[in-house]
């Protein structure tokens, strides 16, 4: 059980990296950045060439391309809950991960960027940014609409309590 | 991103700066910084940083901090800490809450308890103020001692950004060992209270700031009481300037607070209008109810370090989403003290789904974790 669900998670970390704006075009001199764009989904359709073949070649990639973003989008979403994940990274969650390296070859040529270079990344940017304790607000909503008041109605002993803690 | 060599733990970056050389201080790790704004027209560290490293200096003994020539790595072997009586001007690039968290850190483990008067600005835009600290950080700070006797901060002199000249007294006591703390259910909140606070401007300032945020909160709850609070002469410092400071308290001893402070003096965006400086600190504590949990957003990172060192047994605490400076402290308390934390999030309820279906707000985290067992070495047992 354990080895065919770790193998999904490859496959599906493969598509991920296909899928998602991952670090091909650093790899590469883009002109522009439209270009970088399709020349990335061609590469993500090349590495799971079995799968797509059979409906044939061309520009069978746009498609895809929908389909992926909604894709990585849903699996993004489904990453914010995990939060120790999250917080502790991937070395937490798979400790044995060895057999995902193997799948990072593109065509033998290119290499695809792993999430842990991604994470890296994003740590170059925040490393130099303000170091503050504090949420900052862009923007602050405004809590006299209805629907938002009655979100948080019962946080106040005005709300409705729950019938273990109602006073005796 | 934390490379360990021959014990010395390697990071980049200027950010959370603070909590790396807390926990340094703390596990009595040496660390080492690189690569501090490294990139930037002016790098290096800044002069805030600068006080900050003289401020540890200050609170503890026998340390070594090394900056390079060029101020873009520092390397810090830490000593013990001793506290006592102290006196720092915090550079005013930064706000004192800047420093005063740091302290809050450190205060209970230190040889003599801490008293501490700190000089610069008390409240601006970036960073907690002095008040806000006060009402919310302390009640943490609290439990995990055990006590309030002889903790407390003073606001003695009010200073507003960008010239500061206020004044602050904090006297914490030290403990041999901290309390687990499980504190999960927060309550329901009872009452609302505040300070508006206002230096060289109008004292109807207050006032009108009062009036506006009470317009919003009593739509929620009818127990409301906001002091008004204007500093006059030696007491007021060098800028104008004026804000407030909410907090709703829970029956069970939550404290989530909110504040907003005005434009500084010659601000691109132009002077701050009283009014609407009430309406948005009401809506960002509605922000912060509806996040909600035992401890609020800015004390975070001081309750998972204190959970992280207290005593061998479980701590838990529930929290609204966590920022992300929390997130990074949880990193550094697995890469210094080896804690790692159970993360749960808890999903909100569907709205008016039958008994459980309470209006709570958005998704809370629960966090547990076994405390590293820290004992204060330096504090004398009696």
């Amino acid at each position: 059980g354990k080895q065919s669900s770790g193998g999904k998670e490859g496959t599906e970390d493969g598509a991920k990296a296909a899928g998602t704006d991952s670090g091909v075009c650093s790899e590469r001199d883009l002109s522009s950045e439209e270009e970088g764009m399709e020349e990335q989904a061609e590469e993500g359709s090349d590495g799971e060439e079995e799968e797509e073949m059979e409906e044939g070649p061309g520009l069978q990639w746009k498609e895809n391309l929908a389909l992926k973003a909604s894709e990585a989008f849903m699996r993004r979403q489904q990453e914010i809950p995990n939060l120790r994940k999250f917080v502790y990274g991937d070395t937490v969650a798979s400790a044995g991960d060895s057999d995902e390296e193997e799948d990072d070859d593109v065509g033998g040529l290119f290499k695809v960027a792993r999430r842990k270079d991604m994470r890296e990344k994003v740590n170059r940017v925040t490393a130099n940014a303000t170091d503050c304790s504090c949420f900052h607000f862009t923007d602050i909503r405004d809590w006299l609409q209805e629907d938002l008041m009655e979100s948080i109605k019962d946080c106040f002993v005005t709300g409705k309590w729950q019938a273990c803690e109602d006073a005796q | 991103m934390a490379a360990t060599m021959k014990n010395v733990l390697i990071y980049e970056g200027c950010n959370f700066f603070r909590q790396r050389l807390i926990l340094a201080t703390l596990s009595g790790k040496s660390v080492k910084i690189k690569k501090i704004r490294d990139k930037e027209d002016d790098p290096g560290i800044k002069d805030f940083e600068a006080s900050f490293i003289r401020l540890i200096d200050k609170i503890t003994n026998g340390s070594t901090i090394e900056v390079n020539e060029t101020g873009t790595a520092v390397y810090y072997q830490p000593g013990m800490l001793t506290g006592g009586s102290i006196q720092h001007d915090c550079n005013i690039q930064r706000a004192i809450g800047y420093y005063l968290e740091a302290l809050l850190c450190l205060a209970a483990f230190t040889k003599k308890p801490i008293s501490a008067t700190l000089r610069g600005i008390t409240s601006d835009q970036l960073d907690p103020s002095v008040d806000l600290i006060k009402f919310t950080t302390l009640p943490v700070l609290k439990r995990f001692l055990g006590t309030d006797e002889g903790l407390q901060i003073k606001v003695l002199k009010r200073g507003a950004a960008p010239d500061g000249g206020g004044e602050i007294l904090f006297t914490c006591p030290c403990r041999q060992k901290l309390r687990p703390v499980q504190f999960t259910d927060p309550g329901k909140i009872k009452r609302i209270r505040g300070v508006a606070w206002a230096v060289r401007v109008s004292p109807a300032v207050c006032n009108r700031v009062v009036e506006s945020a009470r317009s919003i909160l009593n739509k929620f709850l009818p127990d409301i009481y906001i002091y008004t609070d204007h500093h006059k002469g030696s007491q007021s410092g060098r800028s104008p300037g004026f804000g407030l400071v909410l907090v709703a308290e829970t029956i069970n001893g939550t404290f989530l607070g909110a504040e907003v402070a005005a434009n500084p003096r010659g601000s691109k965006n132009g002077p701050t209008v009283p009014e609407d400086l009430g309406i948005q600190a009401a809506n960002v504590l509605m922000e912060e109810v509806y996040r909600g949990g035992s401890v609020d957003s800015s004390s975070q990172g001081l309750a998972v370090l204190l959970m992280a060192l207290g005593d061998k047994d479980v701590s838990k605490i529930r929290t609204g989403p966590l920022s992300p400076y929390t997130v990074q402290f949880l990193r550094h308390l697995r890469d210094f003290l080896q804690v790692m934390f159970k993360l749960d999030v808890l999903q909100a309820t569907e709205e008016g789904g039958g008994e459980e279906g309470s209006r709570l707000g958005g998704d809370k985290v629960e966090l547990t974790c076994v405390g590293a067992g820290f004992r204060n070495l330096s504090k004398p047992i009696l």
